[in-house]
């Protein structure tokens, strides 16, 4: 083996060594998190305060190019529990409590996140399409 | 370019496209978006140190071109194109740094910036950089399956070696 592959064979040491530290990081948050944020083609459809739900309900979202994702809102916590894209990611991703990740629907262009404030709470409203969420 | 390069592009084009098309119909396996077995890479890597960066290149756009159309829709050809590009860039960069009898490094880097790829298409796309988050995952992920695309890539290397190469030109 020659000195350029040994380089690289570290170079790839390095980064997965890094992912390995990272990866326990995002999976859960210590400070308090509870504002999910819906995301539907890079503009915020609604803000929900987790903390504030007492009763799971189901929100559906439709996205511009006809399809649809069922979120099920419960007691901080959120979930995908139906879509008809391709490849049911955003389903098979399940709760989303705390932590990092969020759920992502790259067909739909979809995205649920959890943020510690609802900074874009207000303006959420004026920007929502007035048909795109319905309860 | 000869009829004979032509044919062998051809038929390189066809095997990288019938595997991304098969690849696409097999449900994905661990619920992370991105995540896949990228087996289409194999051919990739072997036309790169086969045929060469120039060849190899066409085969990969018109596979994620002619796989969008079959097998996808306008969103699989961005995620594939940023993928797919950003890893061959990186790859031709240091082509004269990899030796052929390890084809799994290249691969693994491969496997890792089509992975970084990917993200920046869906920031893009999402608008979001939460989705940043999965960076770790999909690099631990690019390196699994760019290992063992690796290892077949260098299997088919192996074998062919055997034969009359009909283009080599560079050692």
């Amino acid at each position: 083996m020659n000195i350029a592959s040994k380089r690289w064979i570290a170079v790839i040491g390095i980064i997965l060594l890094l992912a390995l530290i990272s990866l326990p990081l995002l999976k859960h948050d210590t400070k308090e998190k509870h504002i999910a944020t819906i995301m539907l083609e890079k503009k915020t459809v609604k803000t929900i305060d987790l903390s504030t739900v007492t009763k799971p309900y189901r929100i559906r979202i439709d996205t511009p190019s006809g399809g649809y994702n069922i979120l099920e809102v419960r007691p901080n916590e959120i979930e995908v529990i139906e879509a008809d894209c391709p490849d049911q990611c955003c389903v098979h991703q399940g709760i989303i409590s705390d932590g990092a990740e969020p759920i992502v629907c790259l067909p739909h262009k979809l995205v649920v996140k959890i943020d510690y404030t609802s900074h874009d709470d207000h303006t959420s409203k004026q920007t929502a399409p007035p048909d795109a969420v319905t309860k | 370019m000869s009829t004979r390069k032509l044919t062998i592009m051809s038929l390189l084009t066809a095997i990288a496209l019938m595997i991304f098309i098969v690849e696409a119909q097999i449900p994905p396996l661990v619920p992370v978006p991105g995540v896949k077995m990228g087996l289409s890479n194999i051919v990739t890597l072997f036309s790169i140190f086969w045929l060469g960066r120039k060849e190899a290149f066409y085969i990969l756009l018109c596979r994620i071109l002619l796989g969008s159309i079959f097998a996808g829709h306008m969103l699989t050809l961005m995620y594939s194109l940023s993928g797919g590009l950003l890893s061959f860039t990186i790859i031709s960069l240091f082509y004269r740094t990899f030796s052929l009898k390890a084809l799994w490094i290249p691969s693994i880097i491969s496997g890792i910036f089509h992975n970084i790829g990917q993200i920046l298409c869906a920031i893009y796309v999402t608008g979001t950089t939460a989705i940043a988050a999965y960076l770790p995952l999909l690099i631990i992920s690019g390196c699994i399956t760019g290992f063992f695309t690796g290892l077949l890539a260098q299997y088919i290397t192996n074998h062919t070696a055997i034969l009359n190469h009909p283009l080599h030109h560079s050692k």
